[in-house]
């Protein structure tokens, strides 16, 4: 663990609470993570793989069974630490209901930042750049229970960005969007990372997010079964594939006519690269 | 052969308060029977508040609910069969489950319907049939079982109740990849083998794309299109103005055309996208 290590779970295994006398599995087996300041990760993985225990576990809402979590060199157990690992990692969970506080949504906003005593003037400032940033500016008289799922989340992600946190946690921000939503969430995340230098973890089912980020952890039961970046993580298909996942659908088109003869690179991912890759492919035809 | 039509429907939400919001306007459409309808539209267009018309939970603000030629809001007794003859699952409906067995949630919706025990027996194993419940699930506590698992049971006990017509709003939101190709094959499989009629609400082109026969948009509340797979995909842009899009491999090949390749447009998953550029480059696109 270096100085740059945001957050560090160091051989952590987690099992939630049995209502009977079996104890549950382990939803998380000596997972090793780290994540540096700065960078762009995406969390991929089955439902029920542990991705949302890892979110609690960043965030200091549930402790590890064994191993530890530091946050910026804090130990997550450490009840002293509490304020400051929440000032530092900020989470937006996966249902946005549970989220929702205040009757309006710019109250709704400014309730994170007031809890960290911010000057009113300053709250201004954030909740209304966080509510621009995230497209919901105009709905910010609105009641936020009357919102669709898409607006409440993005309402939700708002909260979190006017805390100013080194660090946001996303708990499938997209799940519920449509596609004009889901790119909105995803450029106001890149701008977050790119612009002011947040570090990004955002936990999805879309493979062409996780193409976006800089690193891509898959789980598969419990354990991190891949880590790296995109094309790193892509170029193993089984794994991939035994993990419940897919191949972005680029790369999985650009497999299936490689298997078929059509001589296309390995490691094309987006719709840009297989275009590039299909033209080059047809002229090199052309030329012979 | 028209199943379910909509009339000049509108609805309006809190009427008479500051917050009064018009969700749908004047929308015109019809099902027909046997078909695989999919709607589809930004999140707020009102495809949640169109749907629960269809099983008169909404009674309309204007306009009218047609069941097989008959208005289904012309009386109780008519608003309360439509519950049973077109069946709704909700958005995220894992989180409705409330019985203490996965039998139990299953037969609930049938256990309404005055049928016999054996009748309601038959139609709960069937449908746990279909979803790929197992014997041994049935007696589990539904908090037992997995998101994906969770979900199957609450459609399962929809499909229990054998309706006319199954409208599933967003069956496949939420869900991981493998999760979500288990669901849209077994609500293909559900339709192929019980002929029912069955309406997909979705913002997932490519999972539209894999499964409808014909597409309605919903654009602000009211139809902007509708039309075939093929139909509604080529409008591509104000498909996207709307706030939608087309799928992926899709965009790839309208642009490969734009570059002046002769291939056809009308590929929406990857494996048709194989076989299309196959045959491209068979007859001659030379590679
Ligand atoms: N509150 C809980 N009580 C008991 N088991 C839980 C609870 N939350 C999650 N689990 C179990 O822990 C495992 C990991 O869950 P989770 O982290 O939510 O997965 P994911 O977010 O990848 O879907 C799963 O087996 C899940 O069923
Ligand atoms: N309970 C409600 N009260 C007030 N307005 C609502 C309510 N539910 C939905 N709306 C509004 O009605 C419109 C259509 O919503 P909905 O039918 O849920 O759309 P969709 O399902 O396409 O996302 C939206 O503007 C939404 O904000
Ligand atoms: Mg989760
Ligand atoms: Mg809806």
């Amino acid at each position: 663990m270096n100085d740059n290590t945001l957050i560090s779970f160091r051989d952590v295994s987690y099992r939630y609470e049995s209502d009977t006398d079996t104890p549950l599995p382990l939803a998380l087996k000596n997972i090793n993570i780290d994540i540096k300041k700065g960078e762009f990760v995406a969390i991929l993985g089955h439902n029920g793989s542990g991705k949302s225990t890892i979110a609690k576990l960043s965030n200091a809402i549930i402790m590890p069974e064994s191993g530890k979590v530091y946050i910026k060199g804090m130990d997550t157990v450490d009840e002293k630490l509490e304020y400051d690992i929440r000032q530092t990692v900020g989470v937006v969970f996966q249902n946005p209901d549970n989220q929702i506080v205040a009757t309006i949504v710019e109250e709704d906003v400014a309730f994170g930042p007031e809890n960290l005593g911010i000057e009113p003037k300053e709250i201004r400032k954030r909740v209304d750049d966080a509510l621009k940033s995230v497209g919901m500016y105009d709905y910010r008289f609105h009641q936020p229970h009357k919102l669709s799922g898409g607006q409440k989340q993005r309402v939700a992600i708002a909260g979190i960005m006017a805390m100013q946190t080194e660090c946001i946690v996303l708990d499938e921000p997209t799940a519920m969007l449509d596609p004009k939503g889901r790119e909105e969430v995803m450029t106001a995340m890149q701008r977050l990372n790119k612009e002011l230098g947040i570090t990004v973890v955002l936990i999805t089912h879309y493979m062409d997010e996780a193409v976006k980020a800089d690193r891509v952890i898959v789980m598969d039961s419990g354990e991190v079964v891949l880590d790296g970046t995109p094309r790193e993580v892509f170029s193993q298909p089984d794994i991939i594939e035994h993990a419940g996942l897919e191949l972005p659908e680029s790369a999985k088109l650009a497999n299936e006519l490689r298997k078929n003869g059509v001589e296309l690179p390995e490691g094309i991912l987006t719709p840009e690269e297989f275009i590039e890759a299909f033209k080059f492919c047809v002229s090199g035809g052309n030329e012979k | 052969m028209t199943v379910l039509e909509a009339k000049n429907l509108s609805y309006e939400y809190s009427v008479g308060t500051p917050f009064q919001v018009t969700a749908i306007k004047n929308i015109n459409l019809t099902v027909e029977k046997g078909e695989m309808l999919a709607i589809i539209g930004h999140t707020g267009s009102g495809k949640s508040t169109l749907i629960q018309h269809f099983n008169a939970l909404f009674q309309p603000t204007e306009g009218q609910i047609f069941l097989n030629g008959k208005d289904i809001n012309e009386s109780k007794e008519s608003a309360h069969a439509a519950r049973f003859k077109v069946g709704l699952c909700f958005q995220y409906p894992e989180y409705q489950l409330f019985e203490s067995t996965v039998y139990k949630d299953i037969a609930f919706g049938p256990s309404n319907m005055g049928l016999s025990d054996a009748e309601i027996d038959a139609r709960v194993r069937r449908a746990a049939a279909f979803t790929g419940i197992r014997d041994d699930m049935l007696e589990k506590s539904p908090f037992d079982l997995s998101g994906g698992e969770k979900r199957r049971v609450a459609i399962a006990g929809v499909m229990a109740m054998e309706p006319e017509v199954l409208i599933m709003d967003e069956p496949a939101a939420g869900l991981d990849p493998r999760g979500r190709k288990t669901i849209l094959e077994l609500i293909k499989n559900y339709r192929e083998t019980t002929g029912s009629t069955v309406i997909i609400v979705s913002h997932s082109m490519e999972d539209v794309a894999s499964v409808a026969d014909r597409i309605v948009v919903l654009n602000k509340g009211t139809v902007a299109l509708s039309g075939s797979v093929d139909e509604v995909f080529s409008h591509a842009d104000e498909l996207v103005e709307m706030g939608l899009n087309i799928p992926q491999i899709t965009k790839i090949f309208a642009e490969l055309k734009k570059s002046g390749y002769d291939l056809n447009t009308s590929v929406y998953t990857s494996e048709q996208a194989k076989n299309e550029i196959l045959r491209y480059l068979q007859k001659g696109g030379n590679a």
